[in-house]
């Protein structure tokens, strides 16, 4: 089974798009697009803008991210 | 992490057990093979050779193997479909054996697969062969990346970045990493005694990969297919030794 190579990174939702795609604004600024993994999916969990979110990325996309857990404001 | 000559006794005999579990499993791959009965076979034999499936809860991973079927990448969980005719399927399993882990995957072809797909077949085990071949004490991590990287690139083969192999023995994946390109990070060297899966992932098409709506399932985002052959190596003073043989395994591409 292959390990993943992936970077966890906090971030702010700024804005939702269509398809479960949501803009990201990374502590320190840089935004990004993210989807939400399928876990989140399964179980309904909406997000919102404002919501702070933890991301998961690979190293070698840094556009583009996958939301793993919404915090509880 | 290095293993005890004890645990490597273990390691040893649980990657021969491996072997078998997968020899059993390969007489199932043939069209209407239902995935879910071929994950429910795979646990039946890793218990009845006296282990566990390695996978299972790891991470919270539900299932005892991976199956991923034509343009799925890795960590498939198994789906309530039957093999048919013209389809691959990598089956990547880990068996728990007296506290250590052992992983090993291959991609069969089920009937007959263009010529494309045994192209992909044949450079991701040039790969695993010439990554492995790099490997002994004192060599670097990178030796290994970069002997599957010329390997898979000179044959117009992709790589996808973000599976990489990995150090494994007492955990599933222990460091070091080991990725299938030159990583421009940290470089580790290999010790005697230290145990790696090495394992190419390798596709025909983009490096781009979906993650299904189960959270775990990967495919390419063009639909076509990827390969995987993985085995587990101890790194011995002079060279190698292969604890999980695929040689039984493969050799009807």
């Amino acid at each position: 089974m292959a390990d993943k190579q992936v970077i966890e990174l906090e971030g702010t939702v700024v804005e939702a798009l269509p398809n479960a795609t949501f803009k990201v604004e990374l502590e320190g600024g840089h935004t990004i697009l993210a989807h939400i993994s399928g876990k989140m999916r399964m179980h309904y969990i909406k997000i919102l803008p404002g919501d702070k979110v933890s991301v998961e990325m690979s190293p070698y996309d840094i556009e583009k991210g996958r939301i793993t857990y919404r915090h509880r404001a | 992490m290095t293993l005890t000559p004890e645990e490597i006794n273990y390691l040893r005999e649980g990657g021969r057990r491996l072997v078998l579990v997968l020899e059993r499993l390969r007489q199932e791959i043939k069209p209407g093979t239902n995935l879910r009965l071929l994950a429910k076979l795979a646990e039946t034999e890793a218990k009845r050779q006296g282990g566990l499936p390695s996978f299972q809860g790891f991470e919270g991973y539900p299932a005892p193997v991976c199956l991923c079927v034509n343009d799925q990448v890795v960590h498939c969980l198994p789906r309530d479909i039957q093999l048919k005719d013209g389809d691959i399927i990598t089956v990547d399993m880990g068996l728990y054996y007296q506290g250590l882990h052992t992983d090993a995957a291959v991609t069969w072809t089920v009937g007959r697969v263009s010529p494309s797909v045994t192209r992909l077949l044949d450079g991701a085990y040039a790969a695993l062969l010439a990554g492995t071949n790099e490997v002994r004490a004192g060599a670097k991590v990178s030796s290994i990346s970069r002997a599957i990287e010329k390997t898979l690139t000179a044959r117009g083969l992709t790589i996808f970045r973000q599976f990489v192999g990995h150090g494994v023995g007492r955990k599933l994946h222990e460091s070091p990493m080991i990725p299938n390109f030159v990583d421009r990070g940290q470089d580790p060297t290999l010790t005697s005694a230290m145990a790696i899966a090495i394992e190419p992932i390798t596709g025909l098409g983009t490096d781009e990969v979906i993650t299904e709506a189960d959270g775990w399932s990967t495919r390419t985002a063009d639909g076509r297919p990827a390969a995987e052959f993985e085995h587990t190596v101890l790194v011995t003073p002079t060279g190698y030794e292969v604890i999980t043989p695929l040689e039984t395994l493969i050799g009807s591409h």
